[in-house]
Order: C-alpha cells, then sequence, then structure tokens
C-alpha cells in the first residue's frame, strides 16, 4: 500500500518563518489543476497498477484556498488512475480563515476524513509575529466548526519557541487544545530555516532567536504536559489520543511508498534496489510548462542503496515511539548496530539518552528526545 | 679565455611575481627557435602544476638557447632560471653564482618590489653584470619614466637607457639579446685545470635518480669521470652529461663555462645539494666554490593526518616530496590531541603552504596543521644551550637562563602614504626601526629589525591590507637574541591541548590568550556537558571562557516527505565528526586547533 501527497503551492501571504514552497501571486487555480490532472495521469500510468493506494494527504502551501470542486476534481482523478479502493485516511490542511461550515461540509462530502489546522497559537501577537492571515478567534472557532460539520479525527499546528513568547503563552495554548479537546498535535519547535524573512530579521538584529535551553524547556514541558493529559507522544512532534496518529505520516518513518505530486513534491519508491527518491521542480511555472510539454517535471534523483537505506530507517525511527528495531535492521537492511555500534549505544544508555533495550528496540527517553539528532549522528554508520 | 667561451652567455632573470619573468623566458626560447610558437605551451619553465597556477618558479631550472647575432655569431645563451621567493633565497644566491649577469625584469605599472630589491642585492654581490628592462609598457596604467628613475636611483643606470619591453606583445625583445650578448661578459675559467661544477639545482628522476643541474667553473668533464661531491665526499660515476635543451640532450664533455646536467646513480637528491661542488677523483680540485651551506629550515608546524590511519602513507608522501626537495625536514612527533604526525621544517611560510599543498593534491592527503613557529635556542641555568623547535618540548621555567629567539632584517617597500599604518605594524610586532630610504618622489624602502615569530603568520596578509596591496615585503635571517617569552598553553575541561601551546612575548600573553580562548569557544560546539577553556602560563590560568552544554538538538519536522534533506544534513554532520579530535572526552573539530590563526578574523 502506497501513500500519495498533493502539494497545494497557493498562499494568501508569506508566513515569516516558512521555507516550503508556495506562491502568492497566482490569479487563477485552472493551469495547476490542468497540470496536477496530467502528473496524476502520468504517474498513474507507471504506477497506477502497482500498488494500491492507502491515504492521501493534500498540503502546501494552503489547499484551503481551493475551491470545493477542485478538491473533489483531483480526488476523483486520483481515483481514475489510482487504485484507492482501499485508501483509509484522506487528510486536507485547512487554514483557520479559511473555514466555513459550507466549505467544511463540501470538504467532508468529497471524502476528505481528516483535517490539518494551522492553528500555530491561539495569540493574535503570536500569529502577528508569524504573519499567518487569521486572528486568535478564527483559531478556536475553525476547530469547533471542525467538530460540528462530522470531522472528529483532526490535528492542530502549534508551534513553540517564537522569540518573545512569554511563557504562559505556550503553556496556554496547549490547554487551549487539550480542552477543546483535539485528537492530534503537531507541535513544532521553531526552526529558523535560510531564505526565510524570519531568518533575515535574526540576522539584521531585529529578532533574537531564544536560546536552546529556553527552547529545551519549552519541548519537555510539552512532553510532559501532554502525556498528563493523555496523549501518546509518537513521534518527535507529534501527539495523539489514541487511535488518532496520522497513518499517512507513519508512512513516511516506515518508508512506505509514497509519490508526490505538484511543484517541489516528494516521491519514494522502493520496489527492488537501488530504491529511489525523486522530487519535483520547486517552480509553479516550471512545473506546469513541463507537464503541458509532457516531460517530467522532476529535478532532483536519487537512488539509494542499502545501507543508505539503512541509515535513513535509522534517523527516521528513532523518532518514533515504537524506537528503531535492530533486529529488522538487520534482516531488513542487513545493518547490525550490535557490531557496529555497541559502544555507543552503551553510552547512550548510561547518559539516559536511551532505555535499556529490551525486544531489540531502541527508544528515546525525554532526555534523549531533546538531543534526537546528536543521538542519530552517534548511530549512523559509515 | 678560450675561443668557445666567448660566445657563451650565463644569465639570469630577476623579477617580482607577475612581472613577467615566465612570459619574457618563453619569448625568448621563442626568438632564439628553440622552440616554436605552437610547442609553446604557455610558460614551459615552470614545469609543476603548483608553479603555473601561481606564477612562481619553485625550483630552479635551466635552458640552452642559440642565438645568431646582428654580428653574425653564433651564441650560446643558458638561461638559468631562478625561484622568486625569500623562502628560497639560498638556492637564488647559488643559481646567481652561475650566471655572470642577470635581467632585472620591472613592472612599468607596479615599480620595484622587496622580492626584486633582495635578488638584485644577491646579484650585485655576485658581481653580475645587470640588465635592467621594464615590462608591461604596453599597458594602460604603466609608468615608464617614473619606474626608470627608480631604477636609475637603485643601481645608476640611466633612465632613459633603460630597456622598455613588452614580454607580452614581444616588442624589444630582439633588442634584449642583442644586449645580453653585448653587455654580459662570457665565463672565464680554465678547461685544462682540475674540475669545479657548481650544482646550482638537482631534480629526482624516478628512473635516473638524482640529477645534478651544474655551471662548469674550472676543467673538464667527459662522460664516464669518476667525480664526487666536496661536501660529503660522496663517489659517483658521470654516467651520462649533457644540455639541457627543450630536452636533456647527451653530450661528451662539458668544458669550463658551460651548464648541464649530470647522471651518476644518485639515489638520494641530498646527496647532490645544491651549493655543492663537483670534482673528478683522479685530478681533484683543491678547494670547493665558496658559499655552500647547509639549508637550515626556520619554520616548524606539526603535520597530522586527519585520519589516523594515514599515518604510514604521510610518512610515504614526505618521503617522495623530499626527494626533490632537499631543504624538506621532519621527524616524527606524538601529540595527545592530534596522534601520530610529523614535526616539519620548512625555508619559510611560502614552502610550507606548498608542501602542505603538495601533500593534498598530488597525494590525496588530509592533514592538520599546527600553528607554525621558529626554532629557539634555548640557554639552561647550567649553561647548557639547547635548541627548540616545539613548545611543547620548552624546559620547565625553572631550568632557563635564557631564550633566544631568530631576529631577521626586513626591507618593505611602499608607497610613501602607508609608511604611518606599516610602521605601527611593525611596532606591534616587536620591530626595532632601523632607517627609510626613498626609491623615487613616492616609493620608499622601509627597513625594519623583526623577531621571526611575529611574521611567520598573518604578517604578509596585514601589511597587503593597510597598504591595500601595494607593499611588498622581504627579509633575511640576522642572529638570534634573548627576548621575554613564555609558553602559553591551553586547557581543554582541564586537559592541556600541546596541539595548541605557543610560544609568545610576555607582553603579548595576556592579550593573545583571552582572544584565543573566545575564539576556542565559538569553534568547539556545544558538548553534552559544559567545556572549560582555559589559557595558562605555568600554572597560572590567564583567561577563560565556558561553552554551555548543549541542551536542544532535534529536528522538528521531518519535511513533508523531503528525507533527503535530512539525510544530507545528517550526512554532512557526519563528515564533519569525521574531522573532530577528542581531547579528553571534548569533541573538537580540527579548525580549532587553528584557532590562533584566524584569532583576527
Amino acid at each position: 500500500m502506497a501513500g500519495i501527497y498533493i502539494h497545494v503551492p497557493f498562499c494568501s501571504q508569506r508566513c515569516s518563518y516558512c521555507d516550503f514552497y508556495f506562491v502568492t501571486t497566482a490569479k487563477s487555480y485552472a493551469p495547476y489543476m490542468r497540470a496536477l490532472q496530467q502528473e496524476i495521469a502520468f504517474l498513474g500510468h507507471t504506477y497506477g497498477s502497482r500498488e494500491k493506494i492507502d491515504t492521501i494527504y493534500i498540503g502546501g502551501g494552503t489547499p484551503s484556498l481551493l475551491h470545493g470542486d477542485d478538491v473533489t476534481l483531483i480526488l476523483a482523478s486520483l481515483a481514475e488512475h489510482f487504485d484507492t479502493s482501499e485508501v483509509t485516511e484522506i487528510t486536507f490542511e485547512l487554514n483557520p480563515e479559511d473555514y466555513s461550515d459550507e466549505y467544511l461540509r463540501y470538504l467532508k462530502h468529497a471524502g476528505v476524513t481528516r483535517l490539518s489546522i494551522g492553528v500555530q497559537s491561539f495569540f493574535d501577537s503570536d500569529l502577528q509575529f508569524m504573519n499567518r492571515s487569521h486572528r486568535s478567534q478564527e483559531s478556536e472557532a475553525v476547530i469547533i466548526a471542525a467538530r460540528q460539520c462530522g470531522f472528529d479525527n483532526f490535528s492542530v499546528d502549534l508551534i513553540f519557541g517564537l522569540p518573545d513568547q512569554p511563557t504562559e503563552y505556550w503553556a496556554a495554548n496547549l490547554e487551549k487544545a487539550v480542552e477543546l479537546g483535539v485528537p492530534h498535535l503537531s507541535t513544532y519547535g521553531l526552526t529558523i530555516e535560510e531564505k526565510t524573512p524570519l531568518h533575515k530579521q535574526i540576522q539584521l538584529g531585529k529578532v533574537v532567536p531564544v536560546r536552546d535551553d529556553e527552547a529545551a524547556e519549552l519541548y519537555r514541558f510539552t512532553m510532559t504536559y501532554l502525556q498528563n493529559a493523555g496523549y501518546d507522544h509518537y513521534e518527535t512532534s507529534s501527539f495523539s489520543l489514541p487511535s488518532y496518529r496520522s497513518r499517512h505520516n507513519q508512512g513516511y518513518w516506515h518508508h512506505r511508498n509514497y509519490l508526490g505530486f505538484g511543484p517541489s513534491s516528494h516521491s519514494f519508491w522502493w520496489a527492488g534496489l537501488p530504491a529511489r527518491r525523486w522530487a519535483n521542480v520547486r517552480n509553479l511555472k516550471r512545473w506546469q510548462a513541463l507537464l503541458e510539454g509532457r516531460h517530467s517535471p522532476v529535478e532532483l534523483r536519487e537512488k539509494l542503496d542499502l545501507e543508505t537505506l539503512g541509515n535513513e530507517y535509522i534517523m527516521l525511527r528513532i523518532r518514533t515511539s515504537e524506537g528503531l528495531d535492530l533486529a529488522e535492521l538487520e534482516h531488513t537492511y542487513g545493518l547490525s548496530l550490535y557490531d557496529e555500534r555497541i559502544v555507543e549505544l552503551a553510552w547512550l544508555e548510561s547518559e539516559g539518552l536511551i532505555r535499556p533495550i529490551r525486544n531489540d528496540l531502541v527508544q528515546l527517553t525525554d532526555d534523549g528526545k531533546l538531543l534526537t539528532d546528536m543521538v542519530t549522528s552517534k548511530l549512523v554508520t559509515g | 679565455m678560450s675561443s668557445y667561451q666567448s660566445r657563451i652567455r650565463n644569465f639570469c632573470i630577476i623579477a617580482h611575481i607577475d612581472h613577467g619573468k615566465s612570459t619574457l623566458a618563453d619569448r625568448l626560447l621563442e626568438a632564439t627557435g628553440t622552440l616554436s610558437e605552437r610547442e609553446l605551451h604557455a610558460q614551459v619553465l615552470d614545469s609543476m602544476d603548483l608553479e603555473r597556477e601561481r606564477g612562481i618558479t619553485i625550483k630552479s631550472h635551466a635552458i640552452r638557447m642559440n642565438y645568431s647575432s646582428a654580428d653574425g655569431e653564433e651564441y650560446t645563451l643558458n638561461l638559468i632560471d631562478t625561484p622568486g621567493h625569500v623562502d628560497f633565497s639560498y638556492e637564488v644566491s647559488r643559481a646567481l653564482n652561475a650566471c655572470e649577469g642577470a635581467v632585472l625584469v620591472v613592472d612599468a605599472a607596479q615599480g620595484i618590489e622587496a622580492q626584486t630589491i633582495s635578488n638584485l642585492y644577491l646579484a650585485v654581490e655576485n658581481d653580475l653584470e645587470i640588465i635592467p628592462v621594464l615590462n608591461k609598457v604596453d599597458l594602460p596604467g604603466a609608468r615608464p619614466d617614473v619606474v626608470a628613475q627608480s631604477i636609475e636611483n637603485l643601481i645608476g643606470e640611466k633612465a632613459e637607457d633603460v630597456l622598455r619591453i613588452s614580454a607580452k606583445t614581444g616588442e624589444g625583445v630582439q633588442q634584449l639579446l642583442d644586449q645580453i650578448v653585448a653587455r654580459i661578459p662570457p665565463p672565464s675559467g680554465d678547461p685544462d685545470a682540475p674540475l669545479k661544477a657548481l650544482v646550482f639545482d638537482s631534480v629526482f628522476n624516478t628512473y635516473r635518480g638524482a640529477i645534478a643541474y651544474v655551471r662548469i667553473f674550472d676543467g673538464t668533464l667527459k662522460k664516464g669521470d669518476a667525480m664526487k661531491f666536496m661536501s660529503n665526499r660522496k663517489e659517483y660515476d658521470a654516467e651520462e652529461i649533457g644540455v639541457l635543451r627543450m630536452n636533456m640532450e647527451p653530450t661528451k664533455t662539458l668544458r669550463a663555462g658551460e651548464v648541464g646536467y649530470i647522471i651518476g646513480s644518485v639515489k638520494d637528491v641530498r646527496d647532490t645539494r645544491v651549493g655543492d661542488t663537483i670534482t673528478l677523483i683522479a685530478d681533484p680540485a683543491s678547494e670547493s666554490i665558496s658559499g655552500f651551506r647547509e639549508v637550515k629550515p626556520m619554520v616548524f608546524s606539526g603535520f597530522f593526518p586527519t585520519s589516523t590511519d594515514d599515518f604510514e602513507d604521510l610518512r610515504a608522501s614526505l618521503d617522495k616530496l623530499q626527494l626533490n626537495d632537499a631543504s624538506l625536514t621532519y621527524e616524527p612527533e606524538t601529540s595527545v590531541a592530534l596522534g601520530f604526525g610529523f614535526r616539519v621544517g620548512f625555508l619559510g611560510l611560502l614552502h610550507m603552504e606548498i608542501v602542505q599543498e603538495r601533500l593534498d593534491r598530488e597525494f590525496g592527503l588530509d592533514i592538520i596543521t599546527t600553528v607554525p613557529n621558529v626554532k629557539y635556542e634555548v640557554e639552561h641555568k647550567d649553561g647548557s644551550v639547547v635548541s627548540v623547535d616545539n613548545p611543547n618540548n620548552m624546559p620547565g621555567v625553572g631550568d632557563i637562563e635564557q631564550i633566544r629567539e631568530p631576529f631577521v632584517k626586513a626591507e618593505i617597500i611602499t608607497p610613501s602614504e602607508y609608511i604611518g599604518g606599516l610602521m605601527t605594524l611593525c611596532q606591534e610586532r616587536r620591530g626595532t626601526y632601523i632607517n627609510t630610504t626613498y626609491l623615487d618622489t613616492e616609493r620608499a624602502n622601509l627597513e625594519y629589525e623583526l623577531p621571526l615569530s611575529e611574521i611567520v603568520f598573518d604578517f604578509y596578509d596585514k601589511l597587503k591590507t593597510i597598504s591595500r596591496g601595494f607593499a611588498s615585503f622581504d627579509y633575511e635571517f640576522t642572529k638570534f637574541r634573548s627576548s621575554d617569552l613564555v609558553r602559553l598553553e591551553v586547557m581543554i575541561n582541564g586537559d592541556p591541548v600541546d596541539a595548541l601551546s605557543t610560544i609568545v612575548h610576555r607582553d603579548k600573553a595576556y592579550e593573545m590568550g583571552r582572544k584565543l580562548v573566545k575564539k576556542l569557544k565559538e569553534l568547539i560546539p556545544r558538548q553534552m556537558f559544559e567545556v572549560a577553556l582555559q589559557a595558562a602560563i605555568g600554572s597560572r590560568v590567564i583567561a577563560r571562557e565556558t561553552v554551555k552544554a548543549m541542551r536542544k538538538d532535534v529536528t522538528a519536522k521531518c519535511y513533508g516527505g523531503d528525507i533527503s534533506r535530512k539525510r544530507k544534513l545528517l550526512e554532512k554532520q557526519k563528515e564533519g565528526k569525521k574531522r573532530m579530535k577528542q581531547v579528553g572526552s571534548v569533541e573538537v573539530p580540527q579548525e580549532a586547533f587553528l584557532a590562533v590563526l584566524s584569532m583576527n578574523d
């Protein structure tokens, strides 16, 4: 079973921290829709009969800028070129300012099963700082409306570690989400990516990023708070109430095949070695033009040997609560960390960063989760 | 003088980097038909890649040309190429010794530079006939009259008589050839006297062994003669002798006044030392040609392989480099921080840089080099004296009566407007002012005495910055002198880091210590625990900084499906890790070991 990701590269304005690919100047979505259907047909031709589709994720950008009919069209097009008969999850990213009861009902009707809502914060000062296009009352209202329109399964994005954000605000954000019974939370520590307005502001000295000990405290607080509220911390940034995990995202961490559509989207396909990853051009016009000219819109192609895949597995699985399965690593990827990294494993355990290994599983402690990347770098080979 | 000698001219070209020496050499080869334009692959004399890239000559070479002059006579011109850099001044002096004349090439735009002056003085000391020429007269920025005047001030050649040429277009090259024939005296020397051949260069050839380039001063060498090197009394047979054209051309004899090569199954280039005299065993010369000395390294640095597995490769590579570079010295050194490596001695900074680059390029070796230092003379309380070329071998403070360090006399040639800034620089570097002379209305020659240790790093860069690139600089060793020096140590979490020890003047130790730990703080990444950085003199800590413990290191989001990006970050990090060295439990990146070099960035 494979996943499908659709990238909708439109935004009404630019969030200061975002480095995903998007445009804010599109006058019409029609050329995008045409090219997207073209791409679905192309990839469907090659991959449509190879694997059934299990999850679909429509992200961006801001998919909720699309008209409801376009969403229907996308899903219909996928159904035409792929076997979507056994799809169990269709996630749709929604910005709070775009919601209306009518739109939500339309999505439901079109087959969307899960919403991912870009709330980010319940405070206006935070939203202004991030240059989000919604206000705090919409943050709350959209959650209530979603549930009323039949979406029990939804996720809310929240960002912590904003410069100058008072600690109480973050606590209040979590409290609000818990109080609203949000079944799935993605909490992201603010990452300062290059070539973003935020990065520029910091370089100019206009904004001072939070110190890493402050960010560490916020993350630790988040873990404790949400675990106490009954959430399962099932991946670095993902918390869910029982049975509300994101199936689609779990696919990424389990080396499941997925196909990306739209500019800048990524794909992964492993059916015999080498496995392949590829990515589309990060430019809407070029992506459209290439597809119109019946050319491939792919600009990056990678072949992955078994060791690279093994290292990916370490990097991805260490982030999950199930942890890194050393037995699976050995029999699927031919990589034995018992042989190659026994000293490091012992050290990580003595430092309290991983739990004592049981059933071949390497699992991070809360201290270890704060240092996930460091732990990863100790374990990867090569 | 024998009649064949009257038709020989041995000469060299003296020029500053970029003033056009190699281009001129190419033109001479072309004008004499030694090689056609088509064969002329740019700047043939610089046969090492590195030389061609840097536009400098590292090793000297020689080439023989035939020239039919205006008087109808056929002449043999031997162009002996000389290295252009101060690090190789001994080699230059030997090459000059092999000549009767020198062509002084000065860029008509840039004027005379310090290196040119040093080499010019050497040429004058060797009694060479100097033919000055102004090159690049066709360039827009040329100031031939001003520069010609400064040449007149320097060597007395009338400004209006100075030949003006363009090596690029070939303009004036014919006149230059005529002047070489007319002005440079032919060699003298008795072809029937006992053999005296001066080795002015030697190269190593994998199949033939060491090849000596020689100038015969007296006597005649015949193929097959039994010969010996006078400095070390090593004996060989002259299996092949010949002259140097575009290729080596074997001949039966080499006679007094001639320039050529000798191959004698000499296995080690260190047996064919530059400056040595070769004579015949059967009829030896009573004394050797004066001026020979053993070249001693002035600057030392620890060379360590980044990967400990590469130690033997590094040794093999240094062995190979030494085959062609007798002035390179090295001995094994062990560092707690960096593992097994070598203490390598160089003639100077450029020499060090060249060796470093050749290790990288020709042998693909990745190495860390420690901060260069000079050799100190340490006098113990009991009166005994030792030579110390590694800060870590400095005896304990209590045993030291005094430490002496090498001083140099430096000449700085600069447009006069930068004199103030350059004097401040020299003052900061513990310099003692000697003199200022004006070469012309715009340029001055500033003389200072400076400790060598103060110029081995970043002095040249500073000089160029202050003078906006216009000043040039040269130096020669004068003597060892007592200074108030201390060993500055650096400790990481209490562990002394031998690779970071330096010897500095007491007055500068505090500032240096402060800057050093501050720089290290920038370079050492956060670890799982707090890291204390201290600078100390003996047991006294004079500066301290702390690298706080790493508290958070986690990528929030795995970028939708963009796993490649995260993986590449990880791979990059992993590469970086490989280059880390362990000090106690602290991982220290290699750049940190060069912190002293980048302190002022």
